[in-house]
């Protein structure tokens, strides 16, 4: 996410300039750039807009004491599990049973930067591994990656929930990966 | 082959007035796909996103936004009063310190001046 606010800075810059001269307004930069997302996982835990309200404050002013501490390579996912964690303990404070999907972190690190040559033969394994798939994630993952379709229009034409779609696609991805690094290894 | 490329991950980082025009369904299709793409590899837009459908006011939004950003504004306010309390501070010392040297330079002046004489 980011708004017109020094978009040429990174999150981890940032981070870096409130280090170098102890300018708290360098974090005031950062944390802008996601109230809105934060404000939406609290919503999606919570439930109610006052809890998330209060989540995201007490998530800054974690930030703010904690932020610029001990090194954080990736602010993002960072405050993604802050948020996360502060959510978690308000539902087990309430005694609330809400099971909180697992959720894969957020993948941070960017894919190896391969040669043309590199992808051409991934896209080759992708091919080769797709059958390989579960036949729910092989559907979704077809629909959405080859055939471009939203989630409402999987939901749709597959009969499965947005949420189910949702799934199938990660975690069909997730096993893409996992065979096409076994083929890697191989060859 | 090459529309395998649409599951290798985006670089692109979504605006907010992106991120809205989905939320309000007037997203194009290429924007809806990008954003969807993006949110099956990061589980905190995903998260977001669910959160956010709650509303139907685009506006709402954007005043709850709002609202948290002034309230961090405060949040870091005091701090900086704080830090420049701070610096003030320290430079009365300064001025103390110099004020004083500068006393006992002429104390030492007169001193020498009233002996010497004598």
């Amino acid at each position: 996410m980011t708004n017109n606010r020094y978009t040429d800075i990174t999150d981890t810059a940032l981070i870096d300039r409130f280090i170098s001269d102890g300018n708290n307004a360098w974090l005031g930069i950062l944390l802008e750039r996601y109230t809105l997302l934060l404000f939406g996982v609290c919503m999606k835990y919570l439930k109610n807009e006052e809890e998330a309200k209060d989540a995201v404050q007490q998530i800054f002013i974690k930030a703010l004491e904690e932020l610029g501490k001990y090194p954080i390579h990736y602010p993002k996912s960072w405050l993604y599990k802050v948020a996360c964690n502060h959510c978690l303990m308000k539902i087990r404070a309430k005694k609330t049973m809400i099971a909180l999907t697992e959720t894969n972190m957020e993948q941070a690190t960017v894919e190896p930067t391969d040669t043309a040559a590199d992808k051409e033969q991934n896209f080759i394994w992708l091919e080769e591994s797709l059958p390989d798939l579960q036949p729910d994630q092989r559907s979704c993952v077809t629909l959405f990656y080859l055939q471009k379709k939203s989630y409402q229009e999987i939901s749709d034409s597959t009969g499965f929930s947005l949420l189910q779609v949702k799934s199938h696609i990660q975690n069909g991805k997730r096993n893409l990966r996992i065979i096409i690094d076994k083929k890697r290894k191989e060859a | 082959m090459s529309e395998w490329k649409n599951i290798l991950p985006s670089n692109s980082l979504i605006t907010e007035e992106q991120l809205m025009q989905y939320l309000s369904g007037e997203a194009s299709e290429e924007l809806r796909f990008e954003i969807e793409k993006q949110m099956a590899d990061s589980a905190f837009l995903d998260d977001a996103i669910d959160g956010l459908q709650q509303y139907d006011s685009l506006a709402a939004l954007h005043s709850l936004k709002s609202q948290l950003n002034n309230q961090l504004k405060k949040t870091l306010a005091p701090k900086l009063k704080r830090r420049k309390r701070k610096v003030f501070q320290d430079q009365y010392w300064l001025i103390y310190a110099i004020v004083g040297i500068l006393l006992l330079c002429i104390m030492g002046y007169l001193v020498i001046r009233l002996y010497g004489n004598k």
